[in-house]
């Protein structure tokens, strides 16, 4: 078996790939498209394991051995699942590989934006002891309070349930119908989606990019929140209407953000959320750190064997190919 | 009623008073020691209402009509319980106003240490991308690790139920004893403290300041600990050798501190914590929102109305009166 892994260079990736493993590595260019270098590279390799880069015809037409595309994480929105479809070929993800770690960057920059961490942390660096406690007059208790959450799927709930511990009321909406065990342990109340952004304190959302997903936050929708009320995304870009975010905060509109994904990653200089009020990003890191990076890379590589090697039939199928 | 808020002047106190109460407002001044003017104000005061001041001897003595001490908090070592006792004046705090703000602040300080988000967020908004993907290297999910809370109490519980819901194992030290449904609850394991020290990927300390843990968290204690390992402290200072901390987090023996307390507060510039690697620190707000700030104002003018105007006993008494 020859596997390619279609990922810009990581040190920390390359490091997790087994030294018994036949493989290559190419990444796209700026414009999507591989060169015909890299295009070369594919000719004889069984199975693609796919970061972030493209998976299209021009790929596909070059590398005529394929029997699995593998995604080392949960998002497909770079694959093109019919174009596989049509060859008959798989597309697979890792499904709640790193529902645990989103959950946690959730969370984390939810309990952040409530305590006005980083704002009371430069107060505090500075000596200005009397300005950080002053602070303390915006920042409020998650205890009691109400989190929305659009999409209740793996990192929905997870997040949900960490939520729940913090003594947060549980709403959400979600285009699917959710487990009714899960909904009854998190005693969660479903609600239409306008009615969820104007009753919450906190907005998660936690839905794939799809055409429902795309552009939902936008500047109508932010209008309905409480101006006390704080968004986080640790979705995919494209869901938030970035300057529509922008003017909300820098207005007052809503209280603050907390964002992990972009329209155009990485983040370029004209991004409207780079110094908006009180909004914290981050690098599209939420479900990335040692630990899930490494199970993802199992899992893939399991999978693409199974179905390589043994003929199996593959796990995570996105694109409804057997 | 008249009240003598003991309290460091904060812009926000005069809203906080109810509009029936006659107050005034002192602070002590170096030492610890009222001036003669402040404690002529304070002679005709029903109680003493205490931010972080201290009630001493030479307080208790200039106030003629006082009939109780109340704090504005949990902590009550700035009150002389005994001088208090023997002029049989009750002093009271209000256990459990913040445990929930407090378990949230500690909360969040571990959170935000796992994801080095801060340091994150600056790499970000200086457009380092690669830097802040390169920099998850050093993160790590609370998810399966062990958290070891000294003082399982009103916060540490508290704190304890959200880390469970994280997934996390939860082991524990106390000097009391812990009901068994507290520790049922969030599947604890009482380890002894050298023991919880080296098992515990998280630290976080929730004891009162008290003989047994003032500097409890030394130069032997953070050895045990894993370089891994965080510590969060959002008790009371006086409870970590601040200097020692921060010798561990420069030579990676430990791999970050969130820290709420500090020896002297206000910080002081040359707080050793203040160039420590990997150190968020906070101004001691973790039991401060604007809503438990309002409901501790509450509960302590409740407990001083209940004394002072309808003769009743007072509650939560901690000097036997």
């Amino acid at each position: 078996m020859k596997v390619a892994f279609l990922t810009k260079a990581r040190p920390e990736l390359l490091s997790r790939i087994p030294p018994d493993l036949p493989h290559v590595l190419l990444e796209a260019g700026s414009d999507g498209r591989y060169s015909r270098a890299a295009l070369a590279k594919v000719a004889d390799v069984d199975a693609f394991l796919v970061s972030a880069e493209p998976v299209h015809d021009q790929l596909l037409d070059a590398a005529p051995r394929i029997k699995i595309v593998q995604r080392m994480g949960v998002g497909y929105n770079t694959l093109d699942l019919e174009a596989c479809a049509r060859r008959g070929i798989p597309c697979c993800n890792v499904a709640g590989v790193n529902k645990e770690a989103v959950a946690e960057h959730g969370m984390t920059l939810i309990a952040a934006l409530a305590k006005n961490l980083r704002e009371a942390e430069a107060l505090t660096r500075k000596g200005d002891w009397a300005g950080a406690r002053l602070l303390t007059k915006r920042s409020f208790e998650l205890n009691g309070k109400t989190l929305g959450v659009i999409g209740l799927g793996d990192t929905g709930s997870n997040l949900a349930r960490r939520a729940k511990a913090f003594s947060m009321k549980i709403v959400y909406n979600d285009i699917r119908p959710i487990d009714r065990k899960i909904v009854a342990e998190l005693e969660a109340t479903f609600l239409e989606k306008d009615e969820l952004f104007r009753t919450a304190d906190v907005v998660s959302i936690n839905t794939d990019l799809n055409e429902q997903s795309q552009g939902m936050v936008d500047a109508r929708r932010i209008a309905l929140m409480k101006p006390t009320a704080l968004l986080v995304c640790c979705a995919r870009g494209h869901i938030v209407d970035e300057p529509a975010l922008r003017e909300a905060l820098d207005s007052g509109k809503i209280a603050g953000a907390g964002i992990d994904v972009y329209s155009e990653e990485p983040v370029v200089r004209d991004n409207p959320l780079l110094g908006a009020k009180n909004c914290l990003l981050t690098a599209h890191v939420a479900g990335v750190n040692p630990e899930s990076g490494v199970r993802a890379i199992r899992l893939a590589l399991e999978n693409v064997k199974a179905v390589v090697e043994r003929g199996a039939k593959p796990k995570w199928v996105v694109n409804g190919v057997k | 009623m008249k009240i003598a808020y003991l309290a460091k002047a904060r812009p926000d106190l005069k809203e906080l008073i109810p509009p029936d109460i006659e107050p005034v407002v002192v602070q002590a001044g170096p030492g610890g020691v009222y001036s003669k003017e402040d404690l002529a104000r304070c002679a005709d005061a029903d109680a003493l209402v205490i931010s972080m001041e201290p009630v001493n001897e030479q307080m208790l003595a200039a106030c003629k009509r006082l009939k109780i001490v109340q704090r504005l908090g949990v902590g009550y070592e700035t009150l002389d319980l005994k001088a208090a006792a023997m002029r049989r004046i009750p002093c009271c705090n209000v256990p459990g106003a913040n445990k929930e703000a407090v378990a949230e602040h500690g909360m969040t300080l571990i959170m935000a240490l796992a994801r080095h988000l801060l340091e994150a967020d600056r790499l970000t908004h200086e457009l380092k991308w690669a830097d802040a993907r390169l920099l998850t290297q050093q993160t790590f999910e609370l998810y399966n690790k062990t958290i070891g809370i000294v003082g399982l109490g009103n916060t540490g519980s508290q704190l304890a139920r959200r880390a469970r819901a994280f997934g996390m194992r939860i082991v524990y030290n106390d000097i009391r004893e812990i009901e068994a449904e507290t520790i049922e609850a969030v599947g604890a394991q009482y380890l002894e403290k050298d023991e919880l020290f080296r098992e515990a990927d998280i630290v976080s300390i929730n004891t009162d300041l008290n003989d047994q843990s003032r500097g409890m968290i030394d130069a032997h204690a953070l050895a045990l600990m894993k370089p891994s390992a965080l510590l969060v402290c959002c008790a009371r200072g006086g409870i970590i050798d601040e200097a020692a901390l921060r010798d561990a987090l420069d030579a990676g023996r430990l791999a970050g501190a969130g820290i709420d307390v500090f020896s002297e507060e206000p910080i002081r510039m040359d707080n050793p914590l203040l160039s420590a690697k990997n150190c968020i620190v906070t101004s001691h707000v973790a039991g401060v929102t604007d809503e438990t700030t309002r409901r501790i104002f509450t509960w302590a003018h409740d407990n001083v109305r209940a004394v002072v105007e309808r003769g009743e006993k007072p509650r939560w008494v901690l000097n036997g009166v």
